[in-house]
This record gives C-alpha cells, structure tokens and sequence, in this order.
C-alpha cells in the first residue's frame, strides 16, 4: 500500500476505475445529445470540460492532494466538494441567467405577435371591405 | 399640447369574458378615447367579446402576467403616437367616470402621472384588510422615497402621459407592476400626483394577489425598489427634454 504513489505503477484503485468510467459515460451521453440535435454545442463545452477535470483527477492521482493542501483543507475528499459545489452554483446561476434572457426574449416576441396580430387582422378587414363586403372571419 | 390630446385606455384583460363588455361600455359611456383590450392569453373568449364591441384587442399568444401586459398598451399608444394613456381593470373595479379626474392634471400639464386613490376617497371601497395594509406599507415606503405623500400606491387605475409612454413602453416592471412604476417615473424625475377615486369591490375575476403569493409579492417589490433607487436618477433637466 505504500508503492501507490510510486511513478510506474500501472495498476488504478477501485474507485479510479469507477470515476474513469462515469466520466467517460458522461462524455458519450453528452456526445449523444449532440449527435441528436438535443443540445447545442455552445452548452456542451462546459460539461466535456467537466469530464476532463473528472479525468484529470482519477488519473493524476496527487492532483487532488496537492489542490487540497494548498487550499489548506485537510481531507482531499473535502476539496473535492467545495469545487464541485462551486462549479454547480456556477452552472446553476448562469443557467439562471439565460433563462432570465429567454424569457425576456419571449416576452418581447408575445408583444410584437400581438402587435402584428392585429395589425394583420385589420388589414385584411379593410381588403375584405374593399373587395366585395363579404364575411370577414379571421382565424380563430 | 395644442389640438385636443389622443387618448387611448388600456384594459388589460385575462380571463374577463364575464365583464369585459361592461367595462367597455362604461368607459364609453363616460369619455370619447380609443380604447385597447390587451387579452393576456385568455382562454374564455375576452378577445372575441372585445372584437365584437368594435374596440382595438391586442391579443398575447400566452399568458404574460399583468405587467407585461400592460406594456404592451403602451407599445401599441407609442407606436400609434398617442398623448396620454390610461389603464383600468378588466374586471370592472374602476369607475370609468372618474377617468375625467385623472386626465385634468395631465391635460393642464402639471403632472405627468395621475394615480387614482381609493383611500383619498371616503365612500369608496378599500378591499380586504391584507390588501389594505400591503398597500398602506408601500405607499408609506414611497412617500418617504418621493418625498410627497402617497396613500394608494398599489392603485392600477392611472393615466400617464407621452413622456411616460415612452418610457413604459421601453421598460416595465413584469409582475405586481405598479409600486415599481411609480419610483420609476419618481426616478426618471417626472411629477407623479394622486386624485381620490371610488373603487367597485371586485366583479368576476380573482385579484392577481392571492394569499398565497403575498409573501413574495412583498420580497418582491422590496427587491425590485431597491434596485430601482440603486441606479442613479435622471439628471435634473430644467424645463428641456432630452430628444431621443
């Protein structure tokens, strides 16, 4: 159990294993959503970005320590956490943010349907009008 | 303003099909303006009943909330160029005859805003005691921050002239709207003032503040004035407007 830091040393622990494998499943459902015109590239470069650093740590063991050490926290694992919660919050708020956006870009296309709506209604009154008076039945 | 003022009045409506036709014709009876339903995706035919009284219907594809509803009146009296603008309920909770005593101010040009108070008026109805106090705090909160009293800041029943057009037409607030319009006018420095007016209790329709909501509409407006005050006010212009 000493060797484990030892340079050469092929064999990953368990739980390597298992984060190498989450990553790379994360990786090929992303990729699939992409591929399925579910989600847009722009949004997917965060999460490929996540599946690198998820990577990066399983297998550059020390990473870790040393990143914790230097935020001074003891437990590696308790790093580990801080970022990850930091880096959610950082997803959530600026999903907060486009969200925020659309509805403010949905707004304003209600606003301007509504606009146009009558606009279109009334001319179509005033054609049907001019032409021969007949019935003037919008759309419902 | 030289020739008569165009005067439009916005209804913004959802789900009034029960008394939407009465409001309009009230508020015919009462003075010769334009009148717009903006129907805030009803789904029990308000738009039709407003076709077929002849007035002008703005019709939202889904529901929008009050605020921007009522923005999109004072886009279309905007683009259409219209003097004043006043807005009313659906529901048939504002007197269309008191409309005269909101326009007088704006008319004689000494106010660019006129807020219709139920609680300047002894014989009008002033809601249930929750509304009450909610209204009684806000308007306490913008009489010290307008530096004028106020007594019904919650009030929807308004009339705003072109200069606020303008600018409720670029920027509304989106829900529970009327308190932020307010300090924004406030902050824009253009003259808010207050007439009494009696109040109907509710027709059809619930008020858009139900208990439920109340908690937030209150953090909500708190947040949205301090936001508000936070950017700086207009710079003081004299009597010249700034062309845009």
């Amino acid at each position: 159990m000493v060797n484990r830091y030892l340079p050469g040393e092929e064999i990953l622990s368990k739980i390597q294993i298992i984060a190498l494998v989450v990553a790379g499943l994360m990786a090929a459902v992303i990729f699939q959503l992409i591929r399925k015109k579910k989600l847009k590239e722009q949004y997917s470069l965060l999460w490929f970005l996540t599946v690198a650093v998820i990577l990066l740590l399983a297998v550059w063991e020390p990473l870790l320590g040393r990143v914790s050490s230097a935020l001074g926290i003891a437990v590696p694992s308790n790093a580990l956490f801080l970022l990850a919660l930091l880096f959610l919050f950082g997803m959530a708020l600026h999903f907060s943010l486009l969200v925020s956006r659309l509805t403010d870009q949905t707004k304003m296309l209600a606003q301007k349907l509504a606009l146009l709506d009558r606009d279109l209604r009334k001319e179509r009154e005033a054609r049907g009008r001019g032409e021969s008076g007949g019935s003037s039945d919008g759309a419902g | 303003m030289d020739s008569e003022p165009r005067i439009l009045v916005i209804i913004p409506a959802h789900n009034e099909a029960a008394s939407i036709g009465e409001v309009i014709a009230d508020i015919r009876a009462s003075l010769a303006a334009d009148i717009v339903v903006v129907d805030d995706g009803s789904s029990d035919g308000t738009a039709r009943i407003a076709r077929d009284a002849g007035v002008e219907v703005l019709q939202l594809p889904f529901n929008l909330g009050i605020g921007s509803t009522m923005q999109t009146g004072y886009k279309f009296a905007r683009r259409e160029g219209y003097d004043i603008a006043v807005q009313t309920d659906g529901d048939g909770q504002h007197k269309a005859a008191h409309i005269k005593e909101l326009l007088a101010p704006i008319i004689a040009g000494e106010s660019d805003m006129v807020v219709g108070s139920r609680y300047l008026s002894p014989e009008s109805y002033k809601g249930p005691f929750g509304r009450r106090a909610g209204t009684a705090l806000f308007s306490w909160v913008l009489s010290v921050l307008l530096r004028q009293r106020l007594t019904d800041a919650t009030s929807g029943f308004r009339a705003v002239n072109r200069e606020l057009i303008e600018l409720f037409a670029r920027d509304y607030p989106g829900d529970y709207p009327e308190v932020e319009a307010l300090l924004t006018a406030h902050m824009a420095r253009l003259r808010v003032r207050e007439v009494p007016v009696a109040m109907r209790p509710r027709g059809g329709g619930r008020s858009s503040i139900t208990n439920f909501h109340s908690v937030y509409y209150m953090v909500k407006v708190f947040l949205a004035l301090m936001v508000v005050i936070s950017r700086r006010r207009a710079p003081r212009s004299g009597q010249e407007v700034t062309p845009r």
